[in-house]
């Protein structure tokens, strides 16, 4: 490269910085304005995934007992489950085709709604504890994805 | 003409290192927007579950009492619900046994604290 | 002073002469794109946060029905087929809530697994312009050429039944809207 002297080489300087700064300016701004629109959608599904635990949630009850209190499905009776089962699925597929996402309940051990999510984008995730007959503690689970 | 020069182009560096400012001032907003949404859903969650533990657990399911070496009664946690953090529970759950009350801790990452208490 | 500056070698010249004037246009249409650019954006900026409050308003409205229905032992206000009680507890819910933002219109409609009417709870009016197809996104900014911009959002509770008693896996979806309030409505009031 040919030595530039004196105020060519500041220009130089000036138009090396230059280019740099606005390369990674360009690409910062790029990949922050992404992130940002991600933070409502996090959001959304969160409030969306916790709304329809609690829902669920109440749903598992044995329509003898305390209402507050959530069951495994394996403690309620095969009939009242079966019910329950029909109702999430009318509930939720139409919810699923309203807002476009997928969701997925596990109770426990079972899958009550719907197979593992498929070519989502994100994803969240509700947990909450249920109760058997026997004293013990199971997780009931509702994932929501677009 | 190298005055012209001058003068032309410290313009343009000027307003290209302002874009370079925007995209970084840019970038630590959303890192700061990102953390408070962290911080709101995890709280948001982490009450919710207490709400949950308030109403379908009790003090059996969380501790189990028994005796000691000396035969006096000692109550011990089940290790039902503890947890540790995932994508739905981003708080951890600690169960503390007294003989008279089982203490939940829900910690978020942020430090927060929800203490719930059950009595026996 | 002198407009002129010195060269290196002593030599003389003038500043604004045409030709430097001539060189430096580039650097004026860039500078006044850039004015423009700047103005541009600060409009888009006040539209951005007025649909930032819009979004709040609405949040705020949920969070408070949300919150009611989940802290009281019978699940009020809660939402029923029964058709005379659809949206009472509703209604009285946002009628009680305590210092809602001003300038804004505020709606809810429920949809109920067991009903198929949708039933609306707050300002008929609305939904009969056809909006059915508007409102289950959360955080969604809405115009119609009739409207003034609003925002929405949907929960979802368990529905009940007459005698105040969830209904399992009977989940209703509630859509929260608010609208700019039309300000020669909002002015008589």
């Amino acid at each position: 490269m040919m030595r530039r002297k004196g105020l060519v080489a500041i220009l130089d300087g000036l138009l090396a910085y230059t280019v740099a700064f606005t390369a990674i300016g360009l690409v910062a701004l790029l990949s922050t304005t992404a992130q940002e629109a991600n933070l409502k959608t996090t959001y959304t599904l969160n409030v969306w995934a916790e709304d329809l635990a609690d829902a669920v949630g109440m749903s598992l009850t044995d329509g003898a007992e305390d209402p507050t209190r959530w069951l495994d499905p394996d403690s309620i009776g095969d009939e009242k489950e079966a019910e329950i089962r029909e109702a999430l699925t009318a509930s939720l597929g139409r919810i699923e085709a309203r807002l476009g996402v997928q969701i997925r309940v596990e109770a426990g051990a079972d899958t009550i709604y719907g197979d593992r999510l498929a070519g989502v984008g994100e994803s969240a995730t509700a947990k909450r504890f249920l109760v058997s007959s026997g004293g013990s503690v199971s997780v009931l689970k509702v994932e929501v994805g677009i | 003409m190298k005055r012209k020069g001058y003068i032309f182009s410290l313009f343009v560096f000027f307003m290209f290192v302002s874009v370079f400012i925007v995209a970084a001032t840019h970038a630590k907003s959303v890192s700061v927007l990102e953390e408070s949404n962290y911080d709101r859903v995890s709280l948001m969650k982490a009450s919710n579950v207490i709400r949950n533990l308030r109403n379908a657990v009790d003090y059996g399911t969380l501790c189990a009492v028994g005796v000691d070496a000396s035969g006096s009664p000692v109550a011990s946690e089940t290790g039902a619900v503890r947890t540790v953090e995932d994508a739905g529970m981003p708080f951890e759950i600690d169960v503390g046994c007294s003989l008279a009350v089982a203490t939940v801790t829900v910690t978020t990452p942020a430090g927060d604290e929800y203490v719930l208490k059950i009595p026996s | 002073m002198d407009m002129k500056m010195r060269s290196k070698s002593g030599k003389r010249g003038q500043v604004f002469a045409i030709d430097v004037l001539f060189s430096i246009l580039p650097v004026m249409m860039i500078l006044g794109a850039s004015l423009q650019y700047a103005y541009l954006g600060e409009e888009q900026m006040k539209i951005l946060s007025a649909d930032s409050q819009r979004q709040g308003a609405m949040q705020a409205l949920s969070e408070h029905v949300m919150a009611e229905y989940r802290s009281s032992p019978d699940g009020q206000p809660y939402v029923t087929a029964e058709p005379d009680y659809a949206c009472g507890g509703l209604k009285d819910a946002i009628g009680n809530a305590p210092g809602m933002p001003q300038g804004y219109e505020y709606h809810v409609r429920v949809e109920m697994p067991s009903s198929s009417e949708e039933h609306i709870c707050l300002d008929d009016e609305l939904w009969s312009h056809g909006g059915t197809q508007l409102l289950d996104a959360y955080y969604v900014g809405m115009e119609s050429s009739t409207r003034l911009p609003g925002a929405s959002g949907i929960r979802f509770m368990l529905e009940y039944d007459e005698e105040g008693r969830p209904i399992p896996g009977q989940i209703a979806g509630v859509s929260f809207t608010v609208w700019d309030a039309d300000p020669a409505d909002y002015a008589k009031t």
